[in-house]
């Protein structure tokens, strides 16, 4: 059976087709709720975006050009989202002395259950350090990090969701890797290990 | 390397080089250990980098994204069906309003000189035009000369008719100086 292409799919969802809709949340719900958790870090409010973005999606579909890719479109919604929340200041609160959350049981713990306390423990501190790291970048910057690094788009693609040239999402990248090889020395230098 | 060099292995550590650029590096790599180093440091970052892992959307993700399609398509065609009536009544009703408002205060500045000569209050105004009424037919019919008497007597302003008819206003008034 051929796969539907996004480009067919959202042509018919302009059409009206409810399940070509469907297919298109089964096929990118996954990527943009993990998109807008590395975006806010909380997941209650990025499962809230996420649903946003799709919603938007859906209510803009007769302004959809079939000339632009729907991953594109998507990220640029789902961008704008994520920058004017963090802009508000949702999704920020789990900064503590200790570097827990303020509001622990919405934040994900995704240390391997089977591991030891211990183990765990360094695993939630290094998916801590990387988040911080991440977080404090710039908000261009860590758009283009995390757009490129988790969600695999191609920076000619980061360069259409961010309107930025081609050139200014490489400096972007080149900057923000800069930034984060000095503030993960000591996680690179504990894989080395 | 300078730091522009250091951007060109960067990207050639993330494959954004066009191939013939990424060659160059390639060879140069093959005889420079620093920038081995500096391209084995972006690789290890990359590798460190990879360790953030996020959870999976909740199970009940896609029925809360279909019910907010669904609410946002209802609102759709309420604006577009009753929401519009609604709206079109809303506006009939602010236009009658206007128009009943208007109207009122253009009877009231109508009224309002006809109600200085017929009294101050306004239920004399509304009694003025049957009184008008009927004595524009007592005009037509004459009314018999006792009931006419009868009429004279009740009017008290002719008890003093003699006095009012030897008063003399202008005599009363300041006489005007002469230049």
């Amino acid at each position: 059976m051929a796969i539907d292409s996004d480009l067919e799919l959202m042509l018919r969802v302009r059409q009206g087709d409810a399940e070509s809709f469907d297919k298109l949340l089964r096929r990118y719900r996954t990527p943009i709720v993990r998109y807008f958790c590395r975006m806010v870090r909380d997941q209650a409010l990025a499962e809230d975006l996420a649903q946003e973005a799709f919603l938007r999606v859906y209510k803009a579909r007769q302004r959809y050009r079939p000339d632009a890719r729907f991953t594109t479109w998507l990220y640029r919604i789902a961008t704008n989202l994520a920058l004017n929340a963090i802009r508000d200041g949702k999704g920020m609160q789990w900064h503590s002395e200790n570097g827990s959350s303020e509001d622990g049981d919405r934040q994900w713990d995704l240390a391997d259950p089977k591991a030891s306390v211990e183990q765990q423990m360094i695993e939630t501190d290094r998916q801590r350090m990387i988040h911080e790291a991440i977080e404090a970048l710039p908000e261009n910057q860590r758009a283009a990090v995390i757009l490129h690094k988790y969600q695999e788009v191609d920076y000619h693609q980061i360069s259409e969701i961010l309107k930025v040239s081609e050139s200014a999402v490489k400096s972007l990248l080149y900057r923000a890797y800069e930034t984060l090889r000095v503030r993960l020395e000591p996680l690179v230098r504990e894989g080395q290990l | 390397m300078n730091s522009h060099e250091h951007e060109k292995l960067f990207l050639f550590v993330q494959q954004m080089l066009k191939p013939q650029e990424a060659e160059e590096v390639r060879r140069h790599l093959a005889e420079c250990t620093h920038c081995g180093q500096v391209v084995e440091g972006y690789r290890k970052l990359n590798l460190t980098l990879d360790d953030w892992t996020t959870p999976e959307p909740s199970p009940w993700f896609d029925s809360r994204v279909r019910a907010r399609v669904a609410a946002s398509g209802k609102e759709k065609s309420g604006f577009l069906g009753f929401g519009r009536v609604r709206v079109l009544m809303v506006g009939v009703l602010s236009m009658v309003l206007i128009v009943g408002a208007l109207i009122a205060v253009h009877q009231r500045r109508a009224q309002k000189p006809s109600g200085a000569v017929a009294g101050p209050a306004s239920p004399q105004v509304s009694e003025t035009a049957p009184q008008s009424a009927a004595s524009a037919e007592a005009q037509v019919q004459p009314l018999p000369a006792e009931q006419q008497l009868k009429m004279d007597e009740n009017l008290s302003v002719l008890e003093d008719y003699d006095m009012l008819s030897n008063f003399d206003v202008l005599s009363e008034l300041p006489q005007a100086k002469d230049n």
